[in-house]
């Protein structure tokens, strides 16, 4: 019986590298393994997170079983595609997750003001809002709002930033009236 | 004195201006708090806390009252709305709540939000007042193997969550419980998962994975919609308004939802989040529409609600009869008690009547302004929905990533919860449940910490958990639930099997 390499692919892999996961996670969870011996009884501080990987590694294997079993022996139902369901860009999927992970990377170098104008203003443009003027409206308004409320009135201590971005940081503070 | 006069008595302090203005101001601060992802009420019950000094200690009271009850509605605001439960026990208000917002039905979700959590705290509230000593005789019997056992009860509620399958459930939820080992053990001090990163040694946070799931993993999901970002604006509010028949409709969840909540409540360090998740799954079975549940079903959103504002005057059950507090919410209460040299317990209620006679009508109080605090909360939160999507997406980015740091001031959690938000999109994509997951980040360090402790005390006897009879009663629940919920697919799967 013929399955579809690709089918087979996305029934069997997730489930697989699930229980790969599990299974090395198991010899490390501690970086000295003789830390998770119990001082007193059977049930040291390795016990709790060992079970839990059991688990992991028995629902994947569990998930893997019923993929095989749905591979090889179709049950007939219909699977056409939701034609309301969205449909997916996965270039734009990309850009996104790689700017919110930029964000979380700027954040410690170049100050959480800072990282957070360059960030409203590449997600308003990579979500298809295309005037200048608002943009720059919306992310300075907006930045300084959150910079005023967090820093000023909540005083938490958001990420000023290193060297030239800290002075920066705290002239912007200053203007914002929040020094 | 008789009950009348002490409800006098309660009804008096309530409504002297001081009091009743802080109250007040303290369901506003609640809600608000509530409804803000990352900033939950016990943050602002800590924050506010210090104010207390200055206070008189039925001021006092009745201030973080109001915060306590605005706050556990005020999460699923968000919850409805955006997606992003407020707090965790908002959680279960996202299954059905966000689909219902979706659908253009947001007021209509957020009436009966309202409606549920209001009834359902008011009823915890009747329970406070007039149940309280003899509730408070049977907490006094819980002990660690109880805690595991009830925690037991709301992690097996996850099949309630199960649809079709019941397979990639359980794996995520044992997911979730092994990411809430990362860190140092609650026992031994042993550093786990923490591949000598120090940053690991500190765990991770179940607020942070929440909101990473939650919110970031949604608004990634839609900037990769090639649908002009239309996703957000469909949740515009134009649908049907909530009627008193579509009230009136919900009653028997609300009413299952309040026993449940306020049965949870009352049993220390279980909680709203435990009583929220138990209500939906009992909800899921007992409605007899349990197939649609996720879709934007009003049962599903209004037992979890009840259950979670039902277990705001629980809480405080054990709290003033025992001085156990058994949550955040009500450990502040107790540290604001003790701060002005109140000891809560029994003598109490002889030694301070009018205190507690007052804390009793206030959270009654409390419960029915709420709807008025909730009404005026989620009307300007509803505003939002005006905003472009582009623009929303991006705000709620950056308020999730100070939602993050926020929890401990910590720079790790933000990559953390941006991880978590990557991994949302993913399991999004590939329609993986995300919810299990979380339930097994909040739920997973109560479950351990109460599991070694039990055997710590009892000589390492497993055998403890099923010969003390209320912990066995409960772990019988736990196994019946999930045999009820598992039965359904079972006999499908029966059917199905050839002949």
């Amino acid at each position: 019986m013929a399955v579809p390499a690709r089918r087979a692919a996305a029934g069997l892999l997730p489930p697989l590298l699930i229980l790969a996961a599990a299974l090395w996670l198991r010899g490390h969870v501690a970086v000295d393994p003789a830390s998770l011996r119990a001082s007193r009884g059977l049930f040291g501080p390795g016990f709790w997170p060992m079970l839990m990987l059991a688990g992991v590694a028995f629902c994947a294997a569990g998930w893997l079983a019923m993929n095989v079993v749905a591979l090889l022996w179709p049950s007939g139902r219909a699977t056409d595609a939701d034609p309301q369901a969205p449909r997916y860009d996965t270039l734009r999927a990309i850009v996104g997750v790689g700017l919110a992970l930029a964000y979380g990377a700027a954040i410690p170098v170049i100050g959480f003001g800072f990282a957070t104008l360059l960030f409203v203003v590449g997600w308003m443009l990579l979500g298809g809002y295309r005037r200048p003027l608002g943009v720059a409206a919306v992310a300075l308004l907006g930045v300084a709002g959150v910079l005023w409320f967090f820093a000023g009135i909540a005083l938490m201590p958001l990420d000023l930033g290193k060297g030239a971005f800290e002075g920066a940081t705290v002239a912007v503070y200053r203007l914002l009236r929040i020094y | 004195m008789d009950l009348v006069s002490l409800l006098t008595q309660g009804i008096a302090g309530t409504f002297a201006p001081y009091n009743f203005a802080v109250m007040v101001i303290g369901l506003i601060v609640g809600v608000v708090a509530g409804a803000l992802p990352g900033i939950s009420f016990v943050n602002a019950m800590a924050m506010a806390l210090p104010f207390t000094y200055l206070m008189p200690p039925v001021a006092a009271m009745t201030f973080l009252g109001g915060i306590y009850v605005g706050g556990v509605f005020g999460g699923s605001i968000s919850a409805i709305l955006i997606n992003i439960p407020g707090t965790p026990a908002s959680l279960p208000s996202c299954w059905d709540g966000y689909p219902m917002s979706r659908r253009g039905e947001s007021g209509r979700a957020l009436a009966i939000a309202i409606t549920a959590s209001a009834v359902g705290g008011l009823m915890s509230a009747l329970l406070l007042t007039f149940g309280a000593p003899p509730f408070a005789r049977i907490a006094l019997t819980f002990d660690q193997p109880e805690f595991f056992a009830a925690t037991i009860l709301g992690i097996v509620s996850v099949v309630a969550i199960a649809k079709e399958d019941a397979w990639r459930s359980f794996l995520s939820l044992f997911m979730g419980l092994a990411v809430a080992t990362v860190g140092i053990d609650p026992l031994y001090g042993v550093a786990r998962f923490s591949f000598g990163v120090p940053a690991l040694e500190s765990g991770v946070n179940f607020v942070v994975v929440m909101i990473g799931l939650f919110a970031i993993g949604e608004v990634l999901d839609l900037i990769c919609q090639r649908q002009d970002q239309s996703a957000l604006g469909r949740r515009r509010d134009g649908g049907r308004r909530a009627g008193l028949a579509d009230l009136w409709s919900v009653k028997g969840s609300i009413a299952r939802g309040t026993g449940i909540g306020c049965m949870i409540g009352v049993i220390p360090g279980a909680g709203a989040t435990v009583g929220a998740v138990i209500a939906y799954g009992v909800e899921k079975q007992a409605s007899g529409q349990g197939d649609r549940f996720g879709t934007g079903v009003d049962a599903g959103l209004a037992a979890p609600e009840s259950a979670k504002n039902a277990t705001t005057g629980a809480a405080m059950i054990p709290l003033l009869t025992l001085g156990i507090p058994g949550s955040a919410a009500t450990a502040i209460m107790l540290a604001a008690l003790l701060i002005h040299g109140i000891n809560p317990g029994p003598l109490l209620f002889a030694t301070d009547p009018r205190l507690v006679y007052t804390v009793f009508v206030s959270m009654i109080v409390a419960n029915l302004l709420m709807i008025v605090a909730g009404v005026a909360v989620a009307r300007g939160f509803a505003q939002l929905m005006r905003i472009p999507p582009a623009v929303l997406g991006a705000f709620i980015v950056v308020l999730s990533v100070i939602g993050a740091f926020g929890v401990r001031n910590n720079i790790f959690d933000i990559h953390v919860c941006l991880a978590f938000g990557v991994a949302g999109l993913v399991m999004k994509r590939f329609d993986f449940p995300s919810a299990p997951l979380v339930l097994g980040v909040i739920l997973g360090p109560l479950a351990e910490r109460y599991f070694l402790t039990s055997l710590a005390n009892h000589d390492d006897r497993v055998s403890v958990f099923v010969t003390r009879p209320i912990s066995a009663t409960i772990l019988a629940m736990a196994l019946a639930f999930l045999a009820w919920a598992m039965w359904p697919r079972m006999t499908r799967l029966w059917r199905r099997a050839p002949a």
